[in-house]
C-alpha cells in the first residue's frame, strides 16, 4: 500500500511537532523515520496510525483519504518500544487477541497464530508467558501480533531500542527479513541512524518536525542536502573543519591555508562556513593538492585504523591504513576526495559544495 | 582464594554481639511498639477467653477452659450477630468493589481535574463516621429522608428505613457500601493507572470495544489489586460496629435484631461486664477472617497467571 502524506501539520499547543511535511512512501517498502528526539518522527507514526488527529494536511492509504478514521478502521499493526505484550497471556494469546476482536473462528485463529509463530521463529516458545521471554523474544512475538490480522501497513516505534547492542543488529536482520516475506508496507522510526542505514529501502531525516532530506541512506550520506544531514549519518561524525570563504577558496580560520572547492554558487567573501570531511575521505600518501597536519593520536577499532589530526589548529578524525608508517607526533600530508567532502554556510547550513 | 573466601564470608555473617546488637537496636523502637500494642492484647485476649469469670480489675479467675466459647456459640445475640456480619460482609464487599471498579474506571478516563475529582471521591474517608452516619440517618428518614423522596418519584412507596427491623440490614448495609467506596476507589484507581497505556492503545488500533478491552485487558491486569481491596474490605466490613451507632442510636437496630459480632462484643465487655465472652467472641471472629482470607489468598494465588 502506498502511504502519501499531504502538508501535513501537528501542533501540540504551542509546539509544533510536525511542520507541513509532505512525503509519499511507496508501497511493500520499509520505511524509517530517522532523527534527534523531538523530531516529530514519532508524531508521524502516531498520526499514520490515527492514535493523534492532525492540525492540517491529509493522509491517503492509496487513494483512500484516512485522516479521519480512528485506528481500528486503518488496518494498521503497531509495535512499540516496549512492545506492550498482554502480560496475562501467553504467546498464542497475544498473537491470536487482534483475530479474537475480529471475531475469527478459533481453528482460523490457531492456524494463522502458528504460520506467523513459524515467520519470526517463536513456534517453541507459544506456550510461554510475555515474562519469561527474552528481549528479542518479546520483539519478535509484538512483531507477529502486529501481522496477525493481516495489516497493510506495518508500524514500528523504536522496536530495537530495549535490546543490546548484539541482538540489536540480529534483530533489524530479522525485522527485515520478515518486513520481505510478508511483503507489507513498513513505517519505523529510530533515533539510531546506522539502524537506519542498514536496514531502510528510504530514510525520512526529520529536525524539529521539517522533512531535510528523503532518500536512500546511500545517497543521503554521500549527497548531504545540508549540515544538519552530514552531520547526523555517519560514525564516527564527519569532521568539521571551520573557516570563511575568501575569493572562492575555503580559508581555514586562523590561518592563511586556503583550498579550492567546485561551489554550488557565488559565495560572498567572508562567510563563515564549515568544511566537512567524511573520516575516510582523506587520501595518503598526498597528491598534488595537499593539507599538512600533526598525528595527535592513533585509535585501533576492530579492522579500521583511526587517526587524529590536526590541520591548521583545528581537529579531525580520519581512517588511515594500518600499514602507513605513522607515529604520533608526525608531520602528515594528505589529500582530499571528491567523495565525502562538503562545504557548508555555517549559519544557514545550506550546502555549498 | 583469599577473595573467595571473603566473598563467602560476608554471604553469611557470624551471629557476634555486634553483627546482632545493631540491628536489634535499629528495629527497637517499631518492635517494642508492635510488642506492646498488639502482640501483648493479642496474646492476651486469647487467655482472657480461656479463662472463666475473669475478672479485669483483680485478674482472679475460676477455672481455665473453653467454657465462654460454649457460652457465646450457644448465645442467640451472638448467633444472630454473626448471620448479620455475615450477611453484611457477603452483601456490602462485593457491591461496594463492582460500584468502585465503575467509578474507578471513570476517574481514570477523566482527563481534566483528575485531581480534583480524586480528592472529591476520597474526602469522605477524612471525615468522622459519626457525622457522615448523622446524614445518612436524616437520608434514611421516613418522612422527609431523600431517600424516600427519591423512591416516591419513582412511585415507590415510602419504606421505614430505620424503624422496621425487616429493613434495618438493607439500610446498614446501604450505608456501608457508601462508606467502603473512597477507599476501594482509589485503591484501585492506583492499579488502573499502573496499567500500561499501550496495552490500550494496541487494543483499539486492533478494533477492540471498550468492554472487550474492559473484560479481557483491564480485569485480568487488575486482578491483584482486586484481590488485595477484597480482602481488605473484608476485614474491615467484618468487624461491622461503628455504623451501627449513629443509624440505630447506638442500639443494634431497631429491635434489637441487629446484632453484629463486635456489636455484641461490645456488649459483653461494657455492658454486661462479661470479659470472657467478649474475648471469645473475638477469638471467633479472627478465626474466621483468618480462614477466609486464606482461602481467598490461595484461589488469588491460582488466578494470578503473570
Amino acid at each position: 500500500m502506498q502511504i502519501k502524506i499531504d502538508h501535513l501539520t501537528k501542533k501540540f499547543n504551542d509546539v509544533t511537532a510536525v511542520d507541513d511535511l509532505s512525503i509519499t512512501l511507496d508501497s511493500g517498502k520499509l520505511i524509517v523515520l530517522l532523527g534527534p528526539s523531538g523530531c516529530g518522527k514519532t508524531t508521524v507514526l502516531n498520526i499514520l496510525s490515527g492514535i493523534l488527529p492532525v492540525t492540517s494536511g491529509r493522509v491517503f492509504f492509496d487513494d483512500k483519504d484516512v485522516t479521519d478514521l480512528p485506528p481500528e478502521r486503518r488496518n494498521v499493526g503497531l509495535v512499540f518500544q516496549n512492545y506492550a505484550l498482554y502480560p496475562h497471556m501467553t504467546v498464542l494469546g497475544n498473537i491470536c487477541f487482534p483475530l479474537e476482536i475480529k471475531r475469527i473462528p478459533k481453528k482460523e485463529r490457531l492456524e494463522k497464530a502458528r504460520e506467523l509463530a513459524e515467520l519470526v521463529h517463536v513456534t517453541e516458545l507459544l506456550q510461554r508467558k510475555p515474562s519469561e521471554l527474552s528481549g528479542g523474544q518479546q520483539q519478535r512475538v509484538a512483531t507477529a501480533r502486529a501481522l496477525a490480522k493481516d495489516p497493510q501497513l506495518l508500524l514500528l516505534d523504536e522496536p530495537l531500542s530495549n535490546l543490546d547492542a548484539k541482538l540489536r543488529v540480529e534483530m533489524r536482520e530479522e525485522i527485515l527479513r520478515i518486513q520481505r516475506a510478508a511483503n507489507i508496507t513498513t513505517v519505523f522510526v529510530t533515533h539510531d541512524q546506522e539502524e537506519a542505514s542498514s536496514i531502510a529501502d528510504q530514510v525520512v531525516l526529520m529536525k524539529q518536525g521539517l522533512l531535510q532530506q528523503m532518500d536512500t541512506a546511500r545517497r543521503m550520506y554521500d549527497e548531504p542536502v545540508n549540515y544538519f544531514v552530514a552531520d547526523f549519518l555517519g560514525a564516527p561524525p564527519i569532521n568539521k573543519l571551520h573557516g570563511t570563504m575568501q575569493e572562492g577558496k575555503f580559508q581555514f580560520r586562523d590561518s592563511d591555508v586556503r583550498c579550492e572547492f567546485p561551489l554550488l554558487r557565488a559565495v560572498m567573501n567572508g562567510t563563515d562556513v564549515i568544511l566537512a570531511i567524511r573520516p575516510e575521505s582523506v587520501i595518503v600518501p598526498a597528491g598534488d593538492i595537499k593539507l599538512r597536519s600533526l598525528v595527535v593520536e592513533r585509535y585501533s577499532i576492530g579492522k579500521d585504523e583511526l587517526s587524529l589530526l590536526s590541520v591548521e589548529g583545528q581537529q579531525m578524525r580520519a581512517y588511515i591504513s594500518g600499514d602507513y608508517p605513522i607515529r604520533i607526533g608526525d608531520a602528515l600530508d594528505f589529500s582530499l576526495k571528491n567523495k565525502g567532502v562538503f562545504l557548508f554556510d555555517a549559519k544557514t547550513g545550506e550546502r555549498l559544495s | 582464594m583469599s577473595v573467595m573466601k571473603r566473598t563467602a564470608a560476608s554471604e553469611q555473617p557470624r551471629l557476634t554481639a555486634r553483627t546482632f546488637l545493631e540491628p536489634a537496636l535499629y528495629l527497637a523502637p517499631f518492635l517494642i511498639g508492635i510488642i506492646i500494642f498488639t502482640l501483648y492484647p493479642f496474646v492476651n485476649v486469647i487467655l482472657i477467653s480461656l479463662k472463666e469469670n475473669y475478672k479485669l480489675l483483680t485478674g482472679e479467675f475460676s477455672t481455665i477452659g473453653f467454657k465462654n466459647y460454649a457460652q457465646v456459640i450457644q448465645d442467640p445475640n451472638f448467633l444472630n450477630g454473626l448471620k448479620n456480619t455475615g450477611l453484611y460482609v457477603l452483601f456490602v464487599v462485593p457491591i461496594s468493589t463492582v460500584i468502585s471498579l465503575l467509578f474507578a474506571n471513570l476517574l481514570n478516563s477523566v482527563k481534566k481535574l483528575q485531581g480534583l475529582f480524586q480528592t472529591a471521591y476520597f474526602l469522605p474517608m477524612v471525615t468522622s463516621v459519626m457525622a457522615i452516619g448523622l446524614v445518612w440517618k436524616w437520608m434514611f428518614n421516613y418522612d422527609y429522608g431523600l431517600i424516600n423522596f427519591g423512591l416516591s418519584l419513582l412511585g415507590v412507596a415510602p419504606i421505614n428505613w430505620l424503624n422496621n427491623p425487616l429493613y434495618n440490614l438493607t439500610a446498614l448495609v446501604i450505608y456501608g457500601v457508601w462508606s467502603m467506596l473512597p477507599f476501594t476507589i482509589i485503591l484501585l484507581l492506583a492499579g488502573l493507572q499502573n496499567v500500561n497505556p499501550l496495552y490500550y492503545v494496541t487494543a483499539r488500533a486492533d478494533g477492540a470495544k471498550a468492554p472487550m478491552i474492559f473484560f479481557r485487558i483491564t480485569l485480568p491486569l487488575l486482578a491483584p489489586t482486586i484481590g488485595l481491596t477484597l480482602i481488605i474490605n473484608m476485614i474491615y466490613a467484618s468487624q461491622v460496629f461503628s455504623e451501627l451507632f449513629p443509624l440505630f442510636n447506638g442500639r443494634p437496630g431497631s429491635a434489637y435484631s441487629l446484632y453484629t459480632v463486635v456489636y455484641y462484643l461490645f456488649d459483653a465487655f461494657y455492658v454486661k461486664w462479661k470479659l470472657g465472652y467478649a474475648a471469645a467472641s473475638a477469638v471467633i471472629l479472627f478465626l474466621i477472617v483468618l480462614t477466609l482470607t486464606g482461602i481467598q489468598l490461595f484461589i488469588q494465588r491460582k488466578w494470578r497467571n503473570y
